[in-house]
Parts: C-alpha cells; structure tokens; sequence
C-alpha cells in the first residue's frame, strides 16, 4: 500500500477565541497545545439469550483542553482568559483550524464556556509558564472541510 | 532571539568583571590573545539550542514564541603554574569570588539584561594550556547555561 504523503502536525494550527468585545482574535502566537476531545453518550444493555452487551447512541459531548503560555501583552490568550474569567464571563466563539486556515484543512468551532484553569508557577522551570484551561461546548461543536 | 549573543556575554563581562581579585576580562571582540594580568577572566559563547526540552522549534502555534538556550564559558586564567598550593588556593579563592557575583542575580533582570529569564552554571578547575610554546595556567571554567525567549 502506498504511503501516505497528507499526515499533518499541529505546528501551524490557528486558535481564535473572542476578546472582551466579542471579536475574534488570533491567539495562535501565544497559544502551545489544543486538545479536542469528542464524546457519544452511550446507552448499554443485554438480553437474555446473548453473551455480548448491545449500545445505543443518543447525545454528544466535546470539551477542548488549551495551553497557553502565560503573557503579558493585552492581545493576547493570557490576558484574554483573565479578563474572561474575572470580567466578562459568559460564552466565546473558538475556531481551531487543523493543520492551518489553509485549503485541505479542518476547522472546529464552538461556543464555549469556560470550566477550568489553572496556573502552575514553579520557581525551577526555566520555560514560559504554561496555563491549561478547559473550555466546554454551549451547544454543537461544528466541523467544517476547509 | 530576543536579544544578541553579544548583549550575553559583554553583560556577563560587566557583572562577573566585578569579582575581587580579577585583573582583567575579556569578551568577544576584547579577548586578547596574550594572557597578561592574571587573574584574567575570558568570556565567550560556546554554544546554544533552541527548544532544549522539547522536539520542534517552537512552544506556541506558528512559531510565537522560541525558547532559547545558550551556553557562554567563562574562562578564569588564574596564575601561571607554578607552586602547587598556591596554585590551588588562589583558584579557590577567585572561583568564590565568581560565584558570589553569580549568587548575586537574584531577580530580573539578570546581568542587567531583559530577554535572560533564567540560568543556572557549573564550575570545573582547569589547568589551561596556552600560548606558543604551551604555557600552563592554574584556572576554573564557568559554564553558564541562560534560557532565552
């Protein structure tokens, strides 16, 4: 079988998420990993008569797992979240395009909300501090080929 | 990088210059090839790396943001070999004085400049050999580690 010549990293991906006014705003530059992460709920049983459990699908879940470097600079993801979380709250759009915005691309896009963050700072880790915060589906996560 | 090489090692020159018993330093464009006034301290970059702990180049998406890593030696001639107690005490003596200057760099700016967000070091005794005919010198070598971005 032929190899195949389309595998793509996550390098060159690009994360919107809205800013305080509701205007989407690259944080790509400031942002380190994503990870989406799709659920079906499942349903299970078994009758009698058959060693082997049957499912059923009904509603679906996503949840998107973020890290961000933490920076000081307004436009960016740090000072986004922190104004998000202290200030705004509510939901935000987020566009995660998949391996860039370009054509043969993926995108991902939600309303979210934003469940968790948390902030490690250890006196003896010379890289950036990085913050990883979940962020939850209002509603479908939407796929679209790009 | 944020900053240059050069911006390293000449603010690692004007900061451990400062350490008691040391004559002379040199760096980069400074570095003399005779090795007079001793104790004579040497500063140079040795090498560097980016992204040391990881795989890529990059810790953001598209390259934001790079973590740099590099390696600057500071090289202290101490005396010209000579008398083997002497030798060893005068070494010790300008190695503590080195490390009190490194121990020093508490806070940022480190060495007065912005970009150095950490560092660590390491320091080996040396007998150089140098100079032609090869002239033996009592010395340390500090290897000082900065992570960059």
């Amino acid at each position: 079988m032929a190899m195949t010549t389309t595998a793509v990293n996550g390098c060159d991906a690009i994360i919107m998420l809205d800013n305080a006014a509701g205007t989407p705003v690259d944080i790509s530059g400031s942002s380190n990993s994503v990870e989406i992460q799709f659920d079906n709920d499942m349903g299970e049983y078994k009758t009698f008569g058959s060693k082997w459990k049957a499912r059923l699908e009904c509603g679906k879940d996503a949840s998107f797992k973020l890290k961000i470097v933490y920076t000081t600079a307004a436009a960016e993801a740090m000072r986004n979240l922190l104004n998000w979380y202290f200030i705004t709250f509510g939901g935000k759009t987020l566009t995660v395009d998949i391996p860039s915005s370009g054509a043969g691309g993926d995108r991902y896009s939600a309303e979210v909300k934003l469940e968790t963050f948390s902030i490690p700072a250890p006196s003896d880790e010379p890289k950036p501090i990085l913050v990883e915060m979940t962020l939850l589906p209002d509603g479908a996560v939407a796929w679209t080929q790009l | 990088m944020s900053i240059t090489i050069d911006q390293v090692t000449l603010a690692v020159e004007a900061a451990l210059g400062e350490a008691s018993l040391i004559a002379r330093t040199g760096a980069e464009g400074t570095i003399t090839e005779g090795v007079n006034d001793l104790p004579y301290m040497m500063i140079y970059a040795e090498s560097g790396q980016t992204d040391p702990k990881g795989g890529v180049d990059r810790t953001s998406f598209r390259g934001g943001i790079r973590v740099n890593e590099l390696i600057v030696m500071v090289d202290v001639y101490v005396r010209q070999r000579s008398h083997i107690g002497e030798d060893m005490a005068k070494t010790t003596h300008c190695t503590d004085a080195v490390i009190n200057i490194l121990e020093e760099q508490n806070v940022k700016p480190y060495f007065g400049l912005l970009g150095l967000q950490a560092f660590h070091w390491a320091w080996q005794r040396v007998t150089f050999v140098y100079g032609d005919p090869n002239t033996g010198y009592v010395g340390v070598r500090f290897t000082l580690t900065f992570t960059i971005f």
